[in-house]
This record gives structure tokens, C-alpha cells and sequence, in this order.
């Protein structure tokens, strides 16, 4: 199972792991689009300032030129898709938001055959409801990270967790919550 | 855009492809394939597979129909330079980035804010000297460009700061659900944005939404109202009596120094002296470039400082009705979203002006606003 993470993904998860997109044992890459995002010159005050030094550690995809053109194609499918009047989330009952960022992670996704990692629930709904792609948010990925001895839980990752909830990002799903609690043996952060 | 699915057979037939084994090869039922081209839209992993197996492009099968209920009024660029329809159509999609904003529940129609019975000299010197006094404008001064914004306020009018697909364009009227709508292109000097930004307020007061075909007669009047708004009979009598007596090289060097301290190019001046004395001739183009350098780009002054809050407060300040409509909708933005409709780029600058916004959103409902 190789994982896309978007952006909000990986500002959540790299300083638990900064090796979960060098090392392929976390099953984790991104894509140039996330990188851009996260790297291209701020306007304001920058909110992640721990995140220069960890750039080395933000790998991006290899693609082929092959998969290159097929994502293209994908994209400009997706792009009509998205568009079209009767595409609607049967959550919201209303269309699909979804950022240029966003249809390129589905375009890499449907192309490569990964599942997602993200926050962003319209991304969610639609890998989930239009390509059947199963999106991972963060905590879970630290589930399975720790369930298969990939990372040790200790109190430096407990302080990164602590700030998600300081720092009001989205919330996890209670399910990945107990979970995260059942294995580590610690209390997860109240909002 | 309007899914098509009847061509699916015709190019399955075309490729000697049953359905049946055009079904077999996405992996769904021959049923779902005929419900595809009876009006059906796929879901997103067949229609890729669909898309691949018979060549599609998917402009193939959607049809983008004709977009009724967002509106682009782009006619002239920089020095009235004909824009063609390319870049009309482009300036289109990017309105229509924005039509998910705007309520669908706005006004049946557009009715004009200013009736114009004819496109005469007087009646734009009526409507300009109307337009003043809607912005609050001191008399016997040039508007700037804190008035102008002031006006469309006031005038009910969105205004939309972004970074445009098309250059030497600097604002554009769009009509989207009926609402009224100026887009300004952010790369814009200070020293050109108040003339085209006015010329957009007078489209958009004088029309309806019927047809947003536009002849030379409304553009050449729209650029009279927006020249005697900006620069009021007083202000060009005034710079006239003190150069029509001095040498030409004092006569650019007094246009230069009003200009500066009015924050206007020298062109608009010069043309409105050569309607009262048409033998006037002055070379100023060079002038007009050196002063432009000493002024900003708009996006320089909405991005002041590296605080998010005074962005904010620096964008509302000029467009509240747009920043009112994002702060009713917030909840329902992604970070990317906002992103998109701000033009930021970095992920920390969509998330902080997400915070931001949130905060400015829960600060106003606590205090009953």
C-alpha cells in the first residue's frame, strides 16, 4: 500500500517521522504539487517555522514520462468530471470543492494506483465515493505506523501530537483516537 | 458542464467494440454502459478507463454550455488594444472560479443602478458629477484610490483582487448570479488602476445583464464618466492656467509634480487640457513611465507587511462586500480553496488567512454582528 499525502498530511506527520518519504518502509510519497505548496515564498509570517530544516527530508515522486502524460490525461478527465453538472458529494449534497491541488493528487492516485492521506473532506468524499480510494487521515497512518513497529511512541511525538490540537488542526476520527490511545497507552490531546 | 454520453456508441461502433465488450473490458455491466449513454455520467475510475479504452477526450463528452449566470465584460486592454476572444474566454474561467460564492438567490435580473438617455459629453459630466458625490469625494481633487473603491461600495459593487491569466489588462466587469462584480488585477500599478477601475463602475451601473456585448459608443462614453470622476473640471482648469503660459519643459515638470502628489498619470491630464485647448501637443510618454516607478504595484500595498490580520484588514478596507461574503462561507473552504480565491501560493499563508478569517468570523457572531 503506498500512500499520497497531501500537504496538510505531511506538515501533520513529518516531524513524527522524517523519514516517512525517504524511507520506503512508511509507505508514504508526495508530489511536486505539495511541494510547491509547501515551499514556494510565504506572504505572511510563516506558521510552520520548524519546517526549513526538514526540507531535505521532502521527497517527491519520481515520475516517469509515461505516467507523467497519462496523469496529464487523468487530470483533464477529472477537471470535466469535477465540473460537470450531477457530480455531487452525498455528504454535502453539494458539488465537489476541490483546488487544482487537490485533482492533481486524484489524477497521481487513479494513475498510480495508491490510496491518500488527507484532512481535506471533499477530497476524501470524492476519491472515496467517484474512485473508491481509501483516505487515510493522519492519526490512522500513525496507527499502522506504530502497530507494525515502524515508529516507538515517546514524549517528543506526544508534544508534536499536542500541537496539532494547539495548533487546531483538523480533528482525527474518535475510531483512530481510541485506537491511537489502545496502543500507545497514552491519552490523546483534547481540543 | 453537460455530460454527453451518446457519442460513447458511436465511437464503440467506429472501433468495431461491442458494448457488451466495451462493458466487460471497464468491468461494469452492459446496463451501466447504456445508462452512460442515456444521460448517466459515470463515476470518475470508469470514466477514466472509458476515457482510455476509446480515445476520448473528455471535451468529447462534456459539453460546456453556454455559462448564463456568469457575465465577462472585457473589451480593451492597455491603450485600448482590442482583447481578443482567447483571452475574453480566459477571463471568463477565471470568474467562474469564483461563481461558487455567490448566492444564487441575489436579484432576478440586473437592473441598472444609473439610468443613461444618451451617450453625450453632458450626460457623462451628470453621471461623473453624481459618481463624486456617491464617493464621497472631496471637490476640486482627483479621486484616489481609496475614494474609488469607496464608490464601488457604495455602488453595491464585489471587487475581487487577483492576479490576471491576461496582461495589460487591469480590471474587468463581470456579472455573476446577478450580482455586480470588478475584478482587479493585482499587478497592477497604482498609477493606472483608478481610470480602468472607474471605466468598469460605469459598465456595470449602466447595464443590465441582457447581453454584455459592448460597442465602441458605451466604451468611449464609460471612459468620459470615468475621466471627469477621476479629474474634476476645477483640477484640469487649474494645472491649464498654470502651464499654458511656461515652456514645455516646465509644463511636464508641473504635470509630473501633480500627478505625483495625486497619485494619477500624466496622460489623463493631458487629454482632458487637449479637449479645452485641442492645439495643445505635449511629448510626455517618457515622463509617464519614470513616474510609474516611483508607485507600487496594488499587490504591494494589500501585502504591506507579513501580518496576516492587516492583509485582511487592508483588503476589507477596499472590498467589504467580498470579504463579507468569504467570512458567511468560511466554514465550508478548504485552506486550497481560500488559497485559490486569495491567489496565495504557500500552504501556511492559505491556512493562516483560513485562521484568520475563522477568528474574524467567531469575533463578529460573539458580538452580534
Amino acid at each position: 500500500m503506498i500512500m499520497i499525502c497531501d500537504t496538510c498530511s505531511v506538515l501533520m506527520l513529518i516531524r513524527i517521522a522524517p523519514e516517512m518519504l525517504c524511507d520506503p518502509k512508511y509507505e508514504c510519497v508526495t508530489i511536486k504539487a505539495v511541494y510547491d505548496e509547501l515551499f514556494k515564498t510565504p506572504r505572511f509570517k510563516f506558521k510552520y517555522p520548524w519546517l526549513a530544516r526538514l526540507e531535505p527530508k521532502i521527497k517527491t515522486l519520481d515520475i516517469s514520462p509515461n505516467e507523467k502524460n497519462l496523469i496529464e490525461k487523468n487530470l483533464k478527465v477529472i477537471k470535466c468530471h469535477v465540473e460537470s453538472a450531477g457530480i455531487i458529494n452525498t455528504i454535502t449534497g453539494g458539488p465537489f470543492n476541490l483546488s487544482q491541488t487537490d485533482k492533481t493528487i486524484v489524477a497521481h492516485a487513479v494513475c498510480l494506483n495508491t490510496s491518500v492521506s488527507s484532512v481535506d473532506h471533499d477530497l476524501s468524499a470524492y476519491l472515496d465515493q467517484q474512485y473508491e480510494i481509501k483516505v487515510w487521515e493522519p492519526l490512522c497512518l500513525i496507527n499502522h505506523w506504530l502497530q507494525n513497529d515502524i515508529i516507538i511512541w515517546d514524549d517528543s511525538k506526544q508534544t508534536v501530537l499536542e500541537n496539532w490540537v494547539a495548533c487546531q488542526e483538523a480533528r482525527q476520527t474518535q475510531k483512530n483516537i481510541d485506537k491511537f490511545e489502545e496502543l500507545t497507552g497514552r491519552e490523546y490531546p483534547k481540543y | 458542464m453537460q455530460w454527453d454520453g451518446s457519442a460513447i456508441k458511436i465511437r464503440a461502433d467506429a472501433q468495431g467494440l461491442s458494448l457488451s465488450e466495451l462493458a466487460r473490458r471497464i468491468g461494469v455491466s452492459r446496463q451501466a454502459v447504456n445508462d452512460w449513454i442515456g444521460g448517466q455520467i459515470p463515476k470518475g475510475l470508469f470514466l477514466i478507463t472509458l476515457c482510455d479504452i476509446l480515445k476520448f477526450d473528455p471535451d468529447e463528452l462534456f459539453i460546456k454550455e453556454p455559462e448564463e449566470s456568469v457575465q465577462v465584460l472585457v473589451y480593451r486592454s492597455k491603450r485600448k488594444s482590442p482583447v481578443n476572444p482567447g483571452q475574453e474566454e480566459q477571463m471568463k474561467e477565471l470568474a467562474i472560479r469564483y461563481k461558487r460564492l455567490f448566492p444564487m438567490t441575489g436579484p432576478t435580473t440586473l437592473r441598472p443602478t444609473l439610468t443613461v438617455s444618451d451617450f453625450s459629453e453632458e450626460n457623462a459630466k451628470i453621471i461623473a458629477t453624481k459618481l463624486r458625490q456617491m464617493g464621497s469625494v472631496p471637490e476640486a481633487i482627483p479621486l484616489d484610490y481609496f475614494h474609488a473603491f469607496q464608490l464601488l461600495r457604495v455602488l453595491d459593487i464585489h471587487v475581487i483582487f487577483t492576479e490576471f491569466p491576461v496582461s495589460k489588462l487591469y480590471a474587468f466587469y463581470t456579472c455573476i448570479n446577478n450580482h455586480r462584480v470588478v475584478f482587479v488585477n493585482i499587478k497592477t500599478n497604482l498609477l493606472d488602476l483608478i481610470f480602468p477601475l472607474l471605466n468598469e463602475t460605469v459598465h456595470s451601473i449602466i447595464r443590465n445583464n441582457k447581453s454584455m456585448l459592448v460597442e465602441d459608443a458605451e466604451e468611449d462614453f464609460c471612459d468620459t464618466v470615468a475621466s471627469y470622476t477621476q479629474f474634476p473640471d476645477v483640477y484640469i482648469n487649474k494645472i491649464y492656467d498654470m502651464i499654458q503660459t511656461v515652456k514645455p519643459g516646465n509644463q511636464i515638470n508641473i504635470l509630473k509634480e501633480y500627478s505625483r502628489n495625486n497619485h494619477h498619470a500624466i496622460c489623463g491630464v493631458v487629454e482632458r487640457i487637449k479637449k479645452l485647448d485641442p492645439d495643445f501637443d505635449l511629448k510626455y510618454g517618457g515622463s509617464d513611465t519614470n513616474l510609474r516607478k516611483e508607485f507600487r504595484l496594488f499587490e504591494n500595498i494589500l501585502h504591506e507587511s507579513d501580518s496576516v490580520r492587516q492583509y485582511l484588514q487592508s483588503y476589507r478596507r477596499l472590498s467589504p462586500l467580498f470579504i463579507d461574503l468569504v467570512l458567511a462561507q468560511v466554514d465550508d473552504l478548504s485552506s486550497r480553496i481560500i488559497g485559490e480565491i486569495f491567489s496565495l501560493e504557500n500552504y501556511s499563508d492559505m491556512e493562516s488567512l483560513k485562521d484568520e478569517l475563522r477568528q474574524v468570523k467567531s469575533l463578529e457572531v460573539a458580538a452580534g454582528r
